[in-house]
């Protein structure tokens, strides 16, 4: 069998008898949302690429020495040990870093589709980049939630665990945490449409 | 009887979470029940705009990731 159709279990099975390639697999199958998962929270690129290399380290330490507890998912799994490393980051700082989210970023890098014309990227990448900011915004109970759930794949109840809440709690901001952003978004559209009739 | 669902329903079926029996009511419930459809297309359009933020880390990065696993062995 093809080594992308394998799934995620089989591949870290694959990786831990020797093969490499399964374990180039992961991380290319993980890399986005793991990146994105400690880049929310640290809020700058090279940061969150070490964070990243730091995160993957360890899973790689863990797999290699047998110590992989096969009972959850992958992906929540690299994404947990991600987003402690994130938390235990910030917590560090003790501030919120500089956010250099634009500055450090290579646009082809983020882009896979290269025959775009560079206006309609420049307008994506600007949009995309909005979308993270109103995210930023978000109250700091609903972005948690948000970034669990979504970037990091932990379910309700992995996340009602690891933040000391109730399922319905997690449940509730997550959803104010959608509601608020289509409203940040709704608003951004109108201000747009506004000041675009204006002129 | 029709069974009510909440908010908190829709979010928990929006990321696959929602028992298949429950999930099964819930999509009835939405052939039928205008208000609570609403909801869920709206929760829905955020959920998908999120997608939006995914980013992408460096090749280099990555590759160095790479790298570091075939230098590494380790036994159980």
């Amino acid at each position: 069998m093809n080594i992308v159709q394998l799934s995620d279990s089989a591949l870290v099975t694959s990786y831990i008898a020797g093969n490499e390639s399964a374990f180039e697999e992961l991380v290319n199958r993980h890399k986005s949302k793991v990146f994105t998962t400690i880049l929310l929270i640290v809020k700058d690129t090279y940061t969150a690429e070490d964070l990243l290399q730091e995160t993957f380290v360890k899973a790689i330490h863990t797999m290699k020495s047998g110590r992989y507890n096969e009972e959850g998912k992958f992906s929540s799994w690299i994404c947990r040990i991600a987003h402690n490393l994130a938390i235990d980051y910030f917590r560090r700082e003790k501030r919120s870093p500089m956010i250099t989210l634009e500055d450090g970023s290579n646009v082809f890098n983020t882009l896979s589709f290269s025959e775009e014309s560079v206006e309609s990227i420049r307008i994506k990448e600007e949009t995309h980049a909005r979308l993270r900011e109103l995210i930023q915004l978000l109250p700091p109970a609903q972005k948690e939630v948000l970034i669990m759930r979504h970037y990091a794949d932990m379910s309700f109840q992995e996340i009602a665990e690891a933040t000391g809440v109730s399922i319905n709690t997690a449940l509730g901001r997550m959803r104010y945490a959608l509601i608020n952003l289509r409203k940040k978004m709704s608003n951004d559209i109108a201000a747009y449409d506004k000041n675009l009739y204006s002129e | 009887m029709t069974k009510t669902f909440t908010q908190n329903d829709l979010v928990q079926y929006l990321y696959n979470e929602l028992p298949r029996r429950q999930r099964l009511q819930l999509e009835q419930a939405l052939m039928v029940d205008q208000e609570l459809a609403e909801s869920c297309t709206d929760l829905l359009l955020a959920q998908l705009s999120l997608d939006n933020a995914f980013r992408q880390p460096s090749d280099k990065v990555t590759n160095a990731i790479i790298s570091y696993s075939k230098t590494v062995s380790l036994h159980p």
